[in-house]
């Protein structure tokens, strides 16, 4: 056979997976191996979408690719038929071009609900910058061909694909035919769905998810072969006439557009007349320094605030400033609290502007490393809104800018394990059940076996066929972009309209849209946004201070706390360990690491921030750290860069920022590479993406002169560090609310509590155990009662002049706002004097009821069986009937003690009464069981035994193997660590028990005095009780 | 205690279970969550009522079986058609109970305690967990048998006793219901009955009231009694997928028994039977299993179906079986049949199984179109079906002669063939690891027959087939 001789040839028609289970490769697998082929171009041209360029022109950035990208799009005529149809392709041919064709998928998009889209022939007419290839309908002819023939006569092609099929005569016949009527060339295209012929087991997989069938049940709808890879330009050369393998690269040619021309232009209504944004930042900077400076403002910040204005003018980010700005002034005049953080929030000028609350003199965060030339990447500022008011600031921008011109960024949902278990599963045919029991089984966490491993030993057959296909499927689909959803907050906002940058598309929230970008693809293209997002601790910390002006006086905001000197007795207290409702620092790592750390000024708390994460963890940082911290293990710095770099953290690298300045001063790397390390770190486990710098970053060292031991460790922690590393940007945001918090918690504990009881669900810890530790702290709690309660939480002076805390009717079950709202409009001033006149209001039904069983009728005498009885009689709402009442109504038994208690868990989630287990314990079922405040005095290696409530339970990821378990008596938590052993042996304890009761022995941290019991014996208490009505907190 | 109440908490899963003898924990889940648990499952702590992903936690080789409510229904369906032998009025009480009508029985049977062992016999047969209770009312026994009272109760004050005591979430209330009498401290039956019905009822509603009167009426259900069926018809599902067909001895057994025991008391046989076979792929055939002179012995019928097993190759692993007659006809002895006079005018159906009974049932075939690129599998033989739907052949040209098997041509067509078109490249089926890939041309041979021939990727030639 002769050899065909090797042609120049572009691939104009090619979908990557995002054209959502139509095609079965990676736009940068695609990119990659059209080049290895030798194609001198790829168009990639998803289905109405240019979802997945970034991430190709990323690719060919990365790995330096000679082939060209052209960006393109494939419309159906009839998108929602699945039989074989009329296409046209969109090609940008530059800039412009790029523009209408953004401006085609929005419009397309638009029309329709969330994920689909519809065009019309007449939606072609603006294409004036693009080339258009036309895929006829394969047996007839439609008017498309007059419409576009008459609108893009010199821009437009018949495409023609030949996949060896018995038809393929026919078709080409077909389009010579339309092409001679027309007048038109024809190029040659391939209709490529996967780089590589091995994904079509994976693409056939993909068609029988989308048709919601078996595999073998989709029969034709199937491909019949595996033409649709791309194929070797040998191939394409004996397939296809010259002329429409050149046309092709006549096409390619013609297009000359590339990502790297977006630009962006912020809003320039932000800029009052007489200003330019420098000259305007600069005087909203000088007004800042007013507020937050009145003594004056210490020369070392003057200078440091000169530095980072000239550096924001350098870099051209005053707009960017200034959109954050104007939100949070916004926010300010609804009083709705936010708090900024990222790598540029912690600059002097940020807190300035009043973005953020972080006191520069506590903090010694320098700027600069967070905006820097080399690294060439645009400042990053979010901004934590109050959760529940955070839509009135997307409102505004709405508002302000428009949709079109101001959108959320996407988020590329993609297939993780249990999804793609579960398709894979059905399109093979394995039976759900099967497939469910798989999902639930596997533990993702558990570093011993795979999930394959796993998989098989719960029974797939890993060396049968089926087997062997579903563990490849499962592993390939994983990663798999399924559909775009919105980013939690993340705002594009544009000068000029934004569909002409990057297609807009429906959310499937009412009234949103998305961009079709994800933030890593606008991070690629340099392209600024905005996070808006929502934090419950700030409508937490607002309501607090609301209340400590109201009922003390004092008028505070967030930096007024921080301005205020570091609090010695606020740092005692976290040292304790008493953190319940603190930012951050609540959960039971955090808790127990306080009295270790021993926190004392604003930047241990920084520390403690981010230290107790599963990356230092993982990467073994925190034993070091808190060894040097106690001064038993001397610090030495290979280098004075080193040094400088880890001098704050004594040595341990901490934060993400430390790790990446040290791969610059130690290892060598430029901006841009670290910039590829972070990225990698945020994504390593996924992609084994990091293993590719190893070699730069020991090598690097090594080559400056530093041991390969120290190198080596460094780069183990890195690994270890992995996606779950800090950046000190955020942990110093957070730690002002950490702070704040636990200032308030100490100062105002009646008002801490009551504001975070009126902002649940939010945080660690349930209503009931907030109340708990509230009346730990000597604040009264008040039950809730029909005459004194508001809605909401509230604080009520007692006889004795001291706040009480009373609970709110918000925290009855099955009541709602509105009816009881009316209810507490009509209270007479001194309160309803008895049930009736309650009755007379006539509210909806069932309100009432709910409110007797919490006890809030009580003040109407008699217990809360008997008021529910009373107004259930419908009978006596009417008015007539009133005068007939039963003479004698029934009477019904009084609630004991249990049954006081099991109502108040029904209808509130807590009690005022007896905790369930100090009832257990008086009536002598619980002998033998110490309590928590009991074994405070035990001494270390005790053998114990205790019972309590089942609170918690909790897996870290970090731990293997270990559960540690929260158990709840009348006095305090207590610790549980259950091995996985114990677990194991002893399952039905460990996973049913409400109450359980446990011997154990008794641990104790010599430094921190922190107390653990190891779990030995389980014992399944949860009888006791009969049925009360408690749910805990469970890991799955 | 007119009435006795038989509940049957894992109905589904022990009849699954018994038949193929597993016993490891094991529990049917329904919209995850386990419904049933057999005794090793319930060993482990898995409850009726968790999660799934509980009981996995608790057991990772549990082996999980959808529930299937139309089976269950279909299972009580049998089961009821069983006691029927010994039970004159009963009632199904789906998905899990049966209600049986004892004060007529007593003076047949001697006695409650001998009606009752009578009775347990056929659900001891079938692996049946069950619990009962005797009561003067229907509701009553229900009630009671359903908190595993499991007692044949003397007096009627022994049953208000029991039902006085009950906690009020146990006594089949609405869970509306229940709850609302717990939240105003009414904690158990007796508890609610000591209060008046009318305030009772102007407070909680007139179904509580109703209930409470039916606790007390021993009147029948206000529904018709079971009738058995006129005709035997059954359905098995299997536990494990069964491969050969010798396997299916076992439950064919049990499907036969209960036939006899539905004959046997009529004084019928069965002419013929039709046995089911339901593949995993959704596919099914019947087999038809004839005997002129009537039959109704299961030990008879067994032999006959496993001959005509024997010769059978099962296209698929088999799911279920089912069974039911064809044709049932009084125990007399025939002899007329001899001279009957010959048939007239025959339909396709009547000729198709004249020649069936003739040839045997498979020498009797229909072609089948199968969406698949492979042209072996892109259709299939099967036994004749009136009302199949015809799928829609592929739109590419096919040969009207297509060989079972392609022959191989000895050498690659030289230059007296004539390609006509091609190549059709055909690439597929990984999925039940039949790939093929090939190259398929249409091609005039040297004496002029247009061939379909493809190519394979080593090169080997085939003929696979003539066009017309």
């Amino acid at each position: 056979m002769i050899k065909a001789p090797l042609v120049d040839y572009a691939e104009l028609h090619c979908l990557s997976n995002f054209s959502f289970l139509r095609a079965a490769s990676h736009p940068q697998e695609l990119l990659q191996q059209a080049d290895a082929l030798g194609y001198k171009a790829l168009a990639l041209t998803d289905e109405c979408s240019v979802a997945g360029v970034v991430r190709a022109y990323q690719h060919k950035k990365e790995q330096g690719l000679n082939i060209k990208l052209i960006i393109g799009s494939e419309f159906l005529l009839k998108p929602q038929q699945s039989e074989a149809q009329e296409s046209v392709l969109v090609l940008a041919k530059n800039r412009q071009g790029y523009a209408q064709l953004c401006q085609l998928i929005s419009l397309a998009r638009r029309r329709c609900e969330k994920g689909k889209y519809q065009v019309y022939g007449a939606d072609f007419e603006d294409l004036s910058e693009c080339l258009l290839i036309w895929n006829p309908h394969p047996s007839s002819i439609s008017e498309l061909g007059e419409s576009l023939t008459r609108q893009h006569k010199d821009r437009l092609w018949v495409g023609c694909h030949r996949r060896l099929s018995a038809l393929d005569q026919r078709l080409q016949l077909h389009c010579q035919t339309i092409a001679d009527h027309y007048d038109l060339p024809i190029v040659a295209l391939g209709q490529v769905v996967m780089h590589s012929p091995d994904r079509q087991m994976l693409h056939d997989t993909l068609t029988a998810i989308r048709l919601g069938m078996p595999v073998y049940a989709c029969g034709y709808a199937l491909q019949a072969n595996r033409e649709h890879s791309l194929r070797p330009l040998d191939k394409i050369a004996k397939l296809y006439p010259p002329q429409w393998i050149q046309a092709s690269i006549t096409i390619a040619q013609a297009c000359d557009f590339c990502l790297s021309e977006l630009s962006y232009q912020y809003p320039a209504e932000l800029v009052p007349s007489g200003y330019d944004a420098n000259s305007y930042l600069h005087h909203l900077v000088e007004q800042g320094k007013r507020i937050r400076f009145p003594a004056g403002v210490p020369y070392d910040i003057a200078l440091i605030i000169d530095k980072e204005l000239s550096l924001i003018a350098s870099e051209g980010y005053a707009h960017f400033f200034l959109t954050v700005y104007d939100l949070v002034q916004f926010a300010k005049s609804r009083q709705i609290l936010y708090q900024g953080r990222g790598s540029s929030a912690n600059s002097v000028v940020c807190y300035c502007l009043e973005i953020t609350a972080v006191d520069p003199r506590q903090i010694q965060v320098l700027f600069e490393r967070f905006i820097s030339k080399e690294r060439a990447q645009p400042p990053d500022i979010d901004v934590d809104f109050e959760h529940q008011r955070r839509e009135e600031i997307i409102q505004y921008i709405y508002q302000k800018y428009g949709r079109h011109r101001a959108a959320l960024a996407a988020t590329v949902i993609t297939y993780r394990f249990k999804s793609a278990v579960r398709e894979v599963g059905k399109a093979l045919g394995i039976n759900l059940s099967q497939l469910e029991l798989f999902i639930k089984n596997v533990d993702r966490k558990d570093s011993d076996s795979s999930w394959d491993e796993q998989l098989q030993s719960l029974g797939l057959n890993g060396q049968s066929h089926v087997g062997q296909c579903f563990l490849k499927l499962v592993d390939t689909l994983q990663g798999f972009p399924r559909h775009l959803s919105q980013h939690v907050g993340g705002f594009i906002i544009s000068a000029g309209p934004l569909s002409e940058l990057v297609p807009i598309e429906n959310a499937s929230m009412a009234h949103r849209t998305v961009i079709q970008w994800d933030k890593d693809d606008l991070a690629s293209l340099a392209l600024l946004k905005v996070d808006v997002l929502a934090l419950g601790m700030l409508s937490a910390i607002r309501r607090a201070l609301h209340m400590v002006q109201d009922y003390h006086g004092h008028k505070l905001s967030l930096a007024d706390i921080t301005r205020m000197d570091d609090d010695a007795k606020v740092y005692a207290m976290l040292r304790q360990g008493d953190s319940v409702g603190v930012f951050q620092v609540e959960s039971r790592a955090q808790m127990s690491m306080l009295p270790r750390l021993q926190p004392a000024c604003f930047y241990d708390l920084v520390i403690q921030i981010a230290i107790v994460r599963p990356g230092p963890i993982q990467g073994d940082m925190v034993h070091p750290f808190l060894r040097r911290r106690a001064g038993k293990e001397t610090i030495d710095y290979p280098s004075k860069e080193v040094k400088e770099v880890l001098e704050r953290t004594l040595g341990v690298p901490i934060f993400q920022e430390q790790v990446i300045k040290l791969a610059m001063v130690a290892a060598g790397f430029s901006g841009g590479e670290a910039d590829r390390l972070r990225r990698a770190m945020t994504s390593w486990k996924r992609r084994g993406e990091l293993e590719q710098f190893r070699y730069k970053l020991v090598g690097g060292m090594v080559a400056r002169g530093y041991e390969e031991a120290f190198a080596e460790r460094l780069y183990q922690q890195i690994l270890g560090f992995g996606e779950y590393g800090f950046p000190e940007s955020h942990a110093a945001s957070f730690a002002v609310l950490t702070y704040a918090s636990a200032w308030l918690k100490f100062h105002y504990p009646a008002a801490f509590y009551c504001a975070l009881l009126n902002s649940q669900p939010m945080g660690f810890y349930s209503a009931s155990q907030l109340v708990q530790d509230a009346r730990r702290h000597a604040v009264q709690v008040l039950p809730v009662c029909i005459n004194r309660s508001v809605w909401d939480h509230n604080l009520e002076a007692t006889e004795t002049g001291e706040l009480a805390l009373r609970l709110g009717l918000r925290q009855v079950k099955g009541v709602r706002q509105d009816d009881l709202q009316s209810l507490l409009e009509r209270r007479p001033k001194h309160g309803f004097k008895d049930l009736p006149q309650v009755q007379s209001l006539q509210l909806a039904k069932g309100q009432l009821e709910c409110l007797a069983s919490a006890n809030a009728l009580a003040c109407f005498s008699g217990h809360r069986y008997q008021a529910r009885w009373q107004l259930l009689d419908h009978h006596q709402d009417l008015p007539l009937l009133k005068e007939i009442r039963e003479t004698k109504p029934e009477q019904l038994p009084a609630p004991d003690a249990l049954d006081a208690l099991t109502e108040d868990y029904a209808s509130l989630h807590l009690s005022l009464e007896q905790h369930p287990i100090a009832l257990l314990r008086h009536a002598g079922l619980l002998k033998g069981c110490l309590s928590t405040h009991q074994m405070a005095t035990k001494a270390h290696q005790s053998l114990v035994t205790t019972a309590g409530l089942v609170t918690g339970r909790q897996r870290p990821g970090t731990a293997s193997g270990v559960t540690f378990m929260t158990l709840e008596d009348e006095t305090g938590n207590t610790n549980l660590v259950v091995w996985q052993g114990t677990a194991r042996a002893q399952r039905q304890a460990y996973l049913n028990a409400k109450i359980l009761k446990v011997k154990g022995i008794l641990e104790r941290d010599p430094d921190s005095q922190v107390i653990h019991v190891i779990a030995g014996k389980l014992i399944d208490c949860s009888d006791l009780l009969g049925q009360l009505r408690l749910t805990s907190r469970d890991f799955h | 205690m007119q009435w006795l109440y038989l509940y049957f908490p894992s109905l589904q899963l022990d009849s699954l279970l018994h038949q193929q003898a597993y016993h490891q924990a094991c529990v049917l889940v329904d919209k995850n969550k386990v419904v049933q648990a057999n005794p090793e499952a319930r060993q482990l702590g898995i409850k009726v009522g968790a999660g799934l992903a509980q009981a996995a936690l608790l057991c990772a080789q549990l082996k999980v079986i959808a529930y299937a409510p139309k089976q269950e229904q279909r299972l009580l369906a049998q089961l009821a058609q069983r006691l029927y032998q010994n039970s004159a009025t009963l009632y199904l009480d789906p998905p899990q109970g049966l209600l049986l009508k004892t004060s007529d029985m007593l003076r047949l049977y001697d006695g409650l305690a001998t009606y009752w062992q009578q009775l347990q016999q056929p659900l001891k047969e079938r692996g049946l967990h069950y619990h009962y209770a005797s009561a003067h009312s229907p509701l009553a026994a229900q009630v009671l048998a359903r908190v595993g009272n499991d007692r044949l109760l003397k007096n009627q004050y022994e049953a208000t006793q029991l039902l006085s005591q009950l906690p009020i979430h146990e006594a089949g209330l609405e869970v509306k219901l229940s709850l609302q009498l717990e939240r105003l401290g009414l904690n158990t039956l007796g508890q609610a009955q000591a209060l008046p019905r009318s305030a009772l009822g102007q407070r909680l509603g007139q179904n509580l009231v109703t209930y409470l009167q039916r606790l007390d009426t021993p009147s029948a259900p206000n529904r018709p009694a079971y009738q058995p069926p006129e005709h035997f018809r059954q359905r098995l599902e299997l536990l494990y997928e069964i491969e050969h067909s010798g396997a299916l001895r076992f439950p064919l057994k049990r499907l036969l028994v209960d036939l006899e025991a539905f004959l046997a008391p009529r004084q019928l046989r069965a002419a013929g039977l039709s046995l089911g076979l339901e593949y995993r792929e959704d596919s099914s055939e019947r087999l038809h299993i004839g005997c002129s002179d009537g039959e109704y012995r299961a030990e008879f019928w067994l032999s006959l179906c496993m001959l005509k097993l024997e010769a059978l190759k099962l296209q698929a692993p088999i799911i279920a079986i089912s069974l039911n007659t064809k044709g049932q006809m009084p125990w007399v002895p025939l002899s007329a049949q001899l001279f009957e006079p010959p048939g007239g005018k025959l339909t396709a159906g009547q000729l198709i199984s004249r020649l069936q009974s003739k040839l045997g049932d498979h020498a009797v075939q229909q072609v089948y179109l199968r969406d698949d690129h492979r042209p072996e599998r892109s259709f299939y033989q099967g036994l004749p079906q009136s009302n199949y739907p015809q799928q829609q052949a592929t739109r590419c040209l096919r040969p009207s002669l297509l060989f079972t098997v392609p022959k191989a041509l000895d050498h690659k067509p030289n230059h007296q063939w004539y390609i006509l078109s091609g190549p059709e490249r055909i690439q597929s089926g990984w999925w039940d690891n039949v790939s093929i890939c090939r190259d398929y041309f249409i091609a005039r041979n040297p004496a002029g027959q247009v061939c379909w021939l493809f190519r394979t990727p080593r090169e080997e030639w085939f003929l696979h087939g003539y066009f017309s």
